[in-house]
């Protein structure tokens, strides 16, 4: 018997990356991917075999990495959440221009409903966008077999591969069936250099290059097995299921059979042709995708007076994820069980008991009493739960960095006082460089650097420039005399806020390191 | 045929431990198993849910659909009461009966208790009491499991082995503390569902 392994999807991915063969994984955490990395991180494969496995700083620097081990011929897998490639997107649509040499694959974990996600975009139209081959596995069995199988798509097309999952993928575990691994590639550096340089000289042949690729990967995309039709029961209705789309689906079988014919969903480019010929033998149709309507739209222009079920005309929610019970109604199966109407307290995450933030928010909070016309510009971590009750203590968290930056544009515009609050790994990330902007200016800015050692929010990975926060900041220009480190502890709660209200009466940039370890720090 | 079950805490309570040993009792078996759970904001002492599914095929997802659950356990009442809707109208409710008070409004707990009294397939434990009874108070979670494993299609042995391996690495008292535990937590189901 072939192996079985228990493994959340994410760990599916991981597992299908190593026995793949892999020479590095790269990745930035950020919830529902985290695991993926984490699991590479203490496989005992990956140790004997010397797999390179490190965080990065973000996910832009990840996503370079990866382009250059793939560069040296050996395969390579980079990972991150939805919002990260937002972070990566400008060598991920550059990769494709350049293309690759060992096969390199990038899983993104999207987060429909954003059970821990500022926005719920779907990555699919990433792909679409750059001209890069987008798989959507359905289960975990198929995020394992795909993710093998991209490795292999992006070495026959020479294009890095996009496996697209989603949270109920990535945090669901399931028994997965493993094939025999694969020895890793040998190193050899590329010699084309005009590959990899993109002057226009280069950059033009390349892009006509990719648009021959794109119609290359669209017909491989028309003819593969992924995207593939099912018998179902009744043809009233045909159901087109993309990625877990699929499993809602199947949840409405009867002994093995659907309940409406459909064409499943795996890969994209979208199968345009696949798609029209499956739409032309049903009046009424209905559209699954766990994410924005990609599928439905391009259905929707093709056939603008057909009878469309899904997220744009309804029945279905153009926000949110699906679940069995939303996929219902188009269906036109109802409800039998009334809910209960209970009204019970809701149980949201707070910080822990002794939780550093905290003490630093009691400054803050202190503070903004004192300047009610100053704003606390904040980021994305535990500490955002500053926002709430008891500490109301922070006004922005949009995406990583932005605190910094945000601070710096108010302060351009006149407010004052100016606060950035931003995590260790999170000012890492992406805060530094709009710190120099800060600094070139000499903006009156104070800038709190919650410094607890870890990547709490995620689950305590290392941030890898903790140690450095002085150094970096020295280093970007800020005045060793406005470098203050406290500890925030409620005892120095005073020593804390005069040194903040000074700072912050200093026309030009100060830093506040406010180092404490997070209680939750082995 | 097809087992759904609900399994609901607070963050930091062990959920995602039980799932797992569960996970691993299917795995010596030939039933598939399909198990979801939600991990980051969620485990700062807020509401944490895992959904379990076990049958000979392939569960479709991970997400067991309202009013389908064969099994509700609750590490916590208030919790075990948000998650009734998920529950069949057969459906077996085991929930243990100690509260977590970390947020303004707890409702009181006697009403909690009634409204699970209601449901005619209800055990409620006395989890922390019955393990304190057994000289180790951290193993609730333990005692839990026994009871929810008389409901699921595996054999007790099979979870047991899971749990063994689970303590492995731990002294032999604790795992001694954890079976006996778990074999109280099987027998309570047993006589509740004899009754
Ligand atoms: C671009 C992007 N990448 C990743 C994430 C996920 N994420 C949110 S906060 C965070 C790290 C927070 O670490 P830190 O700044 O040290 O704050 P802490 O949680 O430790 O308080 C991460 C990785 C994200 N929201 N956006
Ligand atoms: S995990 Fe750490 S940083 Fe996050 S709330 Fe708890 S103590 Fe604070």
């Amino acid at each position: 018997m072939t192996e079985r392994k228990l493994l959340l999807g994410d760990e599916a991915v991981a597992q299908a990356a190593l026995d793949a063969g892999i020479g590095a994984a790269y990745s930035y955490p950020g919830t529902p991917s985290t695991e993926i990395m984490e699991y590479i991180m203490e496989s005992e494969e990956a140790d004997e075999r010397q797999v390179h496995r490190k965080w990065s700083s973000n996910e832009k620097t990840a996503y370079e990495a990866a382009l250059g081990h793939s560069y040296c011929g050996l395969r390579t897998m980079v990972s991150m959440k939805h919002v990260g490639l937002n972070v990566a997107a400008d060598p991920f649509v550059n990769s494709a221009i350049t293309g690759i040499d060992g096969g390199l694959v990038l899983i993104v974990a999207d987060d429909p409903s954003m059970h821990s996600s500022q926005n719920e975009q779907d990555s699919r139209f990433y792909g679409e966008f750059a001209g890069i081959p987008v798989l959507e596995p359905a289960d975990q069995q198929e995020a394992y077999d795909f993710t093998r199988n991209a490795f292999e798509i992006s070495e026959k097309f020479s294009l890095p591969v996009l496996v697209r999952i989603v949270t109920r993928i990535a945090h669901t575990r399931a028994d997965v069936k493993l094939a025999p691994p694969q020895p890793p590639a040998n190193f050899s550096p590329n010699r084309q250099h005009n590959r990899y340089t993109l002057i226009p000289l280069n950059a033009r042949k390349n892009y006509q290059l990719l648009t021959e690729k794109r119609e290359k990967i669209r017909a491989a995309a028309e003819s593969s097995r992924k995207n593939r039709r099912i018998a179902g029961r009744d043809s009233q209705l045909g159901i087109i299921a993309a990625g877990i789309g699929f499993g809602y689906l199947e949840e409405f079988a009867n002994n093995g059979e659907l309940p409406h014919p459909c064409l499943k969903i795996s890969r994209y480019p979208l199968p345009r042709q696949k798609l029209r010929d499956f739409s032309e033998r049903f009046e009424q149709l209905l559209i699954l995708e766990d994410g924005a309507p990609l599928i439905e739209q391009f259905l929707q222009d093709a056939y603008p007076r057909k009878k469309l079920l899904g997220r744009i005309q309804g029945p279905l929610s153009l926000t949110g994820e699906l679940t069995p019970e939303t996929i219902k109604p188009a269906l036109n199966l109802d409800n039998e069980e009334q809910d209960s109407q209970f009204q019970l307290p809701p149980r949201p995450p707070k910080l822990c008991p002794g939780c550093p933030h905290a003490d630093s928010f009691d400054v803050v909070k202190e503070f903004l009493e004192l300047n009610p016309k100053g704003r606390a510009f904040s980021d994305i971590g535990c500490y955002t739960l500053g926002y709430l009750a008891p500490y109301e203590a922070i006004h922005t968290c949009v995406d990583m960095g932005a605190s910094i930056t945000m601070a710096k544009g108010a302060a351009d515009a006149g407010l004052h006082p100016s606060l950035a609050l931003i995590g260790d790994s999170t000012f890492t990330h992406s805060g530094m460089t709009g710190l120099l902007d800060a600094v070139y200016e000499s903006t009156n800015i104070t800038v709190l650097i919650l410094d607890n050692r870890t990547t709490a929010m995620t689950g305590g990975q290392t941030s890898i420039g903790a140690d450095s926060l002085e150094d970096i900041c020295r280093g970007i220009g800020v005045s060793p005399e406005h470098i203050h480190l406290l500890k925030p502890l409620a005892t120095e709660k005073k020593k804390n806020l005069k040194l903040l209200v000074e700072e912050s009466n200093y026309d030009g940039v100060s830093v506040l390191i406010l180092r404490r370890a997070c209680i939750k720090l082995r | 045929m097809q087992t759904d079950m609900i399994i609901a805490g607070v963050g930091g309570q062990g959920i995602l431990t039980i799932s797992a040993i569960i996970g691993e009792a299917v795995l010596q078996t030939d039933l598939r198993i399909k198990q979801s759970e939600v991990h980051g904001m969620a485990q700062r002492g807020g509401a944490v849910v895992s959904h379990l599914r076990i049958n000979q095929y392939p569960p479709s997802t991970g997400l067991v659909p309202r009013h389908q659950a064969d099994l509700l356990l609750g590490l916590e009442p208030l919790e075990t009461i948000r998650h009734l809707d998920w529950l069949k109208p057969t459906g077996q409710i085991i929930s243990s009966i100690d509260p977590i008070k970390n947020i303004p409004g707890y409702p009181e707990l006697e009403l909690l208790l009634n409204k699970l009294r209601l449901n005619k397939n209800s055990l409620l434990l006395k989890a922390s009491e019955l393990a304190a009874e057994l000289n180790f108070k951290r193993g609730t979670n333990t005692l839990l499991l026994g009871a929810a494993t008389y409901h699921l299609p595996l054999k007790a042995t099979a979870v047991k082995n899971s749990l063994i391996k689970k303590f492995a690495s731990q002294k032999d008292s604790i795992l001694e503390k954890n079976l006996a535990l778990f074999e109280r937590g099987l027998q309570l189901a047993k006589q509740n569902a004899d009754l």
